[in-house]
């Protein structure tokens, strides 16, 4: 059994070639037949989003599976090898698997460790799976990877660090506040940057946020996307005696508050304290601000230094996941190879291969007109359907979780199929579980 | 003999209660050292430096509000059984034992440490610095009237 991925990501291919080979979700019926129609390819799945387009397949003949994975890959596209052929990479066995375990782990990603890439990885297999295009290699494969993700997350702490400067605001807050539920924002101006701070707030659960901007009809357009209340700028310092989270971003060329208004603030809020998020630029505040008891000022550029701090924080983690990965494709072939091995699973293929055959050779025999391409394309369709036959019951086979239940479905493949392997007291050793699974 | 089991009982309280007040006034001491931690590196902008989790500001000083209040509730337990121990049963001038005069100093620093936070806006770092100082002094009464008790 081989597996392969041929595709392209974002640091192999431009956007505008991954736009060209894109697939989108709403061909997933007709794209997934298409490829596990392909002779040599057993099962498969797609993995498609803004940053990589990777096809997944597994086959028997490594040549043949290499080309007809491209030829679906090029075809489906209707996109010529020539433009596409510099971008494209393929991994075969372990190679692919690390390959599939370092994209779940979001070790590939454009952003390390970004959460996204499992539930795009795990919607793959879903609509794989709906649709019967894999097979139980793939299935362990994927359960195996889901896992590997999972303990990552749980041993390092790759998606721990903020990267994005919004974010990092928001998990500032949390250093200053035992929880945002219910803390009162104030939004100062507007922008881009505002409103993503303010989506990212918002998101925490916070309570009343505040819109304040010179033109007071723009504070209601604001307020009215994200269920705030808009307020008069003359109004600004009264509210500001409530509010814990204040996020300044207006277009002003000068400093707009100053210490001594912020003095005057905090002693009638008895120093309760306020975080200023000044993501102006100009700045808006004046730097001294923050020199005042109880009051936490970061301007654009602390938060920026604080993002790439996190950044060589995840690159860290990064190496400590690397390591994890290749431990756990070691583990997975070791498995693997057990599990080919297993005597049950030999002798359940055999026996149907063997009916197969007797069953082609008394075919061709009445088909003694048949042409040979024909007689070829007749053995391919049996062999597969065998293998689909098979397909369900080795699945079972494989995901029984402890060593007694596979004793049990040994000994009840054995009565169903009528095969001679008898269970073993051993099975352990033929099915070694895994941690994590 | 039955005088004396009331006294070994009015005793044994007055130690508990003693000692669970100083835990609590510990608790908040320790809150107070990492609030100081915590607001340090919110001030000089290094966040990941000591790289220990810390928990938030706000539940720090919420932690510290609480074991402060408990315990200021325990030694006044503390100092009213005290009082009744010496009047009562050992029939001292209690007002002139050294640790007495430390316990009545220390209830009054943390009453005025509560009163100071919430009546004229004493928070943060200036609530926390009076918080560990009256820990400090705490152990240093408690110190003082062992030795008292030695000499």
């Amino acid at each position: 059994m081989n597996f392969l991925v041929c595709g392209l990501n974002h640091q192999s291919a431009p956007l505008h070639i991954r736009e060209r080979l894109d697939f989108s979700k709403q061909d997933k019926r007709k794209y997934l037949k298409r490829l596990t129609q392909c002779d040599s390819i057993h099962a498969g799945m797609v993995v498609s989003t803004c940053n990589r387009v990777e096809v997944y397949a597994s086959g028997t003949y490594t040549d043949q599976l290499i080309q007809d994975t491209k030829k679906f890959l090029l075809d489906f596209h209707a996109t010529p090898a020539t433009e596409v052929d510099p971008f494209l990479y393929f991994k075969l066995n372990r190679e692919a698997v690390r390959h599939l375990f370092r994209v779940a782990a979001s070790l590939d990603s454009m952003v390390v460790g970004e959460p996204q890439i499992l539930g795009q990885v795990k919607e793959a297999y879903f609509d794989a799976s709906g649709l019967s295009c894999i097979d139980a290699f793939f299935d362990r494969l994927l359960q195996k990877t889901f896992s590997v993700a999972k303990r990552i997350r749980r041993e390092t702490s790759i998606s721990e660090h903020a990267i994005s400067v919004s974010y990092v605001a928001v998990k500032l807050a949390g250093n200053i506040f035992s929880t945002l539920e219910n803390k009162k924002v104030m939004i100062l101006g507007a922008g881009e940057m505002a409103e993503l701070t303010a989506k990212h707030l918002q998101n925490q659960k916070t309570g009343e946020i505040f819109f304040a901007n010179r033109s007071f009809q723009h504070s209601a357009e604001l307020a009215g996307e994200y269920r705030g209340i808009p307020i008069h700028l003359d109004d600004f310092e009264k509210y500001l005696l409530n509010v814990d989270i204040l996020v300044v971003s207006t277009g002003a060329p000068h400093y707009l508050i100053k210490p001594a208004q912020i003095e005057r603030v905090m002693k009638e809020r008895k120093q309760a304290p306020i975080f200023i998020i000044d993501i102006s630029v100009p700045r808006n505040v004046d730097p001294l601000v923050h020199e005042l008891s109880e009051v936490y000022l970061y301007n654009i550029d602390d938060l920026k230094t604080v993002a790439s701090l996190n950044q060589e924080a995840r690159a860290k983690e990064a190496k400590k996941a690397e390591k994890i990965v290749e431990v756990e494709v070691e583990r997975f072939y070791e498995n693997i190879s057990k599990l080919e091995a297993s005597p049950i699973i030999q002798s359940l293929q055999s026996k149907y291969e063997k009916v197969r055959e007797e069953e082609m050779s008394r075919l061709e025999k009445r088909l003694k007109n048949t042409s040979s391409p024909d007689l070829s394309l007749i053995h391919r369709t049996t062999s597969s359907l065998v293998r689909k036959i098979l397909n369900d019951p080795i699945l079972y086979l494989t995901q029984s979780s402890s060593s007694l239940d596979r004793y049990k479905q040994v000994e009840l493949f054995s009565k169903i199929f009528d095969l001679k392997e008898k269970p073993k007291s051993n099975l352990k050793e033929d099915f070694e579980p895994d941690e994590d699974d | 003999m039955m005088g004396l089991k009331i006294e070994t009982i009015f005793l044994y309280s007055h130690i508990t209660i003693l000692v669970l007040g100083v835990c609590c006034f510990g608790v908040s001491f320790l809150a107070g050292l990492a609030y100081i931690l915590q607001q340090k590196r919110l001030k000089t902008k290094n966040l990941n430096s000591p790289s220990l989790p810390l928990p938030s500001l706000e539940e720090l000083d919420q932690v510290a509000m609480r074991s402060i209040f408990v315990g200021l509730l325990l030694l006044t337990g503390g100092v009213v059984s005290g009082i009744y121990l010496a009047h009562v049963f050992w029939k001292s001038s209690w007002l002139s034992e050294p640790k007495f005069v430390f316990a009545l100093v220390t209830w009054g620093w943390y009453l005025a440490v509560v009163v100071l936070r919430n009546r004229f806006g004493w928070r943060g770092i200036r609530f926390f610095v009076l918080t560990v100082v009256g820990f400090a002094f705490l152990l240093f009464t408690f110190a003082l009237a062992t030795l008292w008790g030695w000499l």
